[in-house]
């Protein structure tokens, strides 16, 4: 193989825009479950009661909720962000990697989105 | 998928053994990775016995002395015998280095001696660096300037400003950084590797370049740059105390602070 063939392929290594916001946004959503995870820790160990009825009304007061909204959200973006650079990495069969990156995003908004709606379900008293 | 073993011609068997004179009372063992292109053999590791008392202090004088006494057939690079030029960087005792700034008395136990990890082997302990090299024309290591300099002489840096390219600088692309990175291992034909970045940060940082932009325009990509996991495998093994490492946060910070 000449060195001329193999610079092409490297130059042409098509330059995916957007590489710096997902590094960006993966420091930020970091630093974000962070503050809310100590919040998270703090609240459990204050918690009045490990009664159902503790955690609902935990979790129904404004504060706790919108925090618990907040630490959910950021936690499935993280998370989904991570995955996505760990089968960049290991998984190199192009359908297969794109077939387990729309899967992953899938099962994160499901999962986000399950929280987010008990949480509000219980805040709102429904 | 990441290939966690080795495929079935590459798996090491054990090879001969070289056994030192009955006169010798100093004997060192050297383990050697061994692999012939032109057989059909798998790899296998030679034992070479060393009489170490005329022998002289590096692994790379072991080396020639097993060449030149013991077993002409072993292939190795090897140039300057002094740590710059980067030929006879290979794996030795686990860790990549030059075999010429690594002493004996410094190695426990039998040495280990293999080529650099995750790259395809020519012969013995040379391995193919094509891709490296390609890797490492595709920053563009050479000085882009626009400015005209001044018309009676160069361009000229400040004390600080040649400071800032001091270290980068003194890289002599020996591989043992990048083929200690397993980040390179799964992906080396889109991650660039810690040698090219630490070039590429080279010329990001020289004050005279006018191409700032434009070459970290080229890295901004999931794969280029963003490969690296800050394992710092680079930094630890870097026979000539270069920190990659640091490089590459600091080409990631520039992408972030141009961005804001």
């Amino acid at each position: 193989m000449s060195l001329r063939i193999l610079l092409g392929q490297v130059l042409s290594c098509d330059s995916t825009k957007g590489a710096t916001a997902h590094f960006w946004a993966q420091r930020l959503s970091g630093i974000g479950i962070l503050i809310a995870g100590l919040w998270f820790i703090f609240s459990i160990l204050n918690i009045s009661g490990f009664e159902y009825a503790d955690v609902l009304a935990f979790i129904a007061t404004p504060l706790n909720g919108v925090m618990l909204f907040l630490l959910v959200v950021v936690m499935a973006y993280h998370s989904n962000l991570g995955i996505q650079v760990i089968v960049e990495d290991y998984v190199h069969d192009h359908g297969l990697r794109l077939t387990t990156l729309i899967l992953s995003r899938f099962a994160h908004t499901f999962l986000a989105v399950a929280a987010v709606y008990a949480i509000i379900k219980i805040g709102l008293g429904a | 998928m990441a290939e966690f073993r080795l495929p079935k011609n590459s798996r090491i068997s054990k090879g001969k053994h070289f056994p030192a004179a009955d006169s010798v009372s100093n004997v060192r063992k050297f383990a050697v990775y061994r692999y012939n292109p032109s057989s059909d053999d798998n790899p296998r590791v030679d034992t070479y016995d060393v009489d170490m008392d005329n022998c002289g202090p590096m692994v790379l004088d072991a080396l020639i002395k097993i060449k030149n006494e013991i077993d002409p057939t072993l292939t190795f690079r090897r140039s300057c015998r002094e740590g710059i030029c980067g030929s006879c960087a290979m794996n030795i005792d686990g860790g990549n280095t030059l075999a010429c700034i690594r002493a004996n008395d410094e190695l426990k136990g039998d040495v280990k001696i293999y080529p650099l990890p995750h790259l395809p082997v020519v012969k013995d302990l040379v391995a193919d660096l094509t891709n490296f090299y390609a890797q490492y024309a595709s920053i563009k290591p050479w000085l882009q300037s626009r400015t005209p300099p001044p018309p009676d002489q160069e361009h000229l840096q400040s004390k600080a400003d040649q400071e800032l390219i001091n270290e980068p600088a003194a890289c002599i692309l020996c591989a043992c950084c990048s083929t200690s990175c397993p980040s390179y291992w799964w992906n080396s034909d889109r991650y660039l590797g810690p040698a090219a970045l630490l070039a590429s940060y080279r010329w990001l940082v020289d004050s005279r370049d006018d191409a700032t932009d434009e070459r970290l325009n080229e890295l901004e990509d999931p794969f280029k740059l963003y490969r690296c996991h800050t394992i710092m495998n680079c930094t630890q093994t870097c026979p000539k105390g270069l920190n990659p490492a640091k490089a590459i946060a600091e080409t990631k910070k520039m992408m972030v602070e141009r961005k804001h």
